[in-house]
């Protein structure tokens, strides 16, 4: 979580594209925010830039694709035996 | 009265069903990540599974998925470095997974919102290694800087200036092709 020394709440476009991409992922303090937040609803140029970044963002969340079903079921049978048998080789599943 | 040995195993028990198991699907995501295919991802999670059974009766309890995620990157830097140098991964040639994956359609399945997903995936291969990392650990997988920082066993400053470059590069490479904005597509 990024932290600021500053305390004001008035941000200029030059601070608010230096932390945009942290605001984006959630990674700056409640108070920052908020204040980030309010910069970008009255600035059309930097509430752009969070669109694009965001549309980049979701983006890449479509690429990732689902986990394989089948392969979280064996390693979660395969963490079910650990607990019921321990790690002893011989015991393997 | 139960032996020590009872009870730690009781303990160990305990504490791996508590926090290991609710994290195997973060930690396959990830694995899938760090080695690029799913059978060495299941194999990197078995390993880490066992690592953590044998450690959480020791484990405070505190941040398991950080604990998870540093022990899955000692396991992966043990297995790479048990590997014949040919058999590790070839940064020049990754990037392919990402068309071998199967992007799911945009929501209204319009043709620049399929354009704009296509060209992010082109420039996302185009990427340097290290840079593609930290975007599928964040954007891929969910995990915090923190968490990503965890995985990779870097600091969490290094994860957000290795992120925010890479995606900066997205966008520069999108606004070369004149694909700059999705938002002309209604959602």
């Amino acid at each position: 979580m990024i932290r600021f020394r500053r305390r004001r709440t008035m941000l200029t476009c030059r601070e608010v594209g230096r932390v945009l991409q942290a605001h984006l992922d959630g990674e700056i303090e409640h108070q920052k925010a908020q204040a980030v937040a309010t910069h970008l609803n009255g600035c059309a140029g930097c509430g752009l830039e969070a669109d694009v970044y965001s549309e980049i963002k979701a983006a890449l969340r479509r690429q990732a694709g689902e986990l394989a079903p089948d392969a979280v079921e064996r390693l979660r049978r395969f963490g079910e035996h650990l607990s019921a048998h321990g790690d002893d080789p011989l015991s393997a599943p | 009265m139960p032996s020590g040995e009872q009870v730690q195993r009781v303990e160990r028990e305990r504490a791996f069903a508590q926090y290991v198991v609710p994290e195997i699907d973060v930690l396959l995501r990830v694995a899938t990540s760090l080695t690029g295919n799913l059978a060495d991802a299941e194999d990197l999670v078995q390993d880490t599974l066992i690592r953590a059974y044998r450690a959480a009766d020791r484990f405070d309890g505190r941040h398991p998925r950080a604990w998870l995620l540093t022990i899955l990157r000692n396991a992966q830097r043990n297995r790479v470095r048990g590997r014949r140098p040919e058999l590790l991964r070839d940064p020049d040639t990754e990037g392919h997974r990402i068309e071998e994956a199967n992007p799911s359609p945009s929501a209204e399945g319009e043709a620049l919102a399929a354009e704009f997903d296509a060209v992010v995936a082109e420039a996302f291969a185009k990427l340097p290694r290290h840079m593609r990392e930290v975007v599928e650990l964040v954007d891929f997988d969910g995990l915090s800087y923190r968490e990503a920082a965890d995985a990779l066993g870097v600091p969490p400053g290094t994860v957000m200036s290795r992120l925010h470059r890479a995606r900066q590069r997205i966008r520069r490479y999108l606004d070369d092709r004149g694909v700059s904005h999705r938002g002309q597509v209604s959602t």
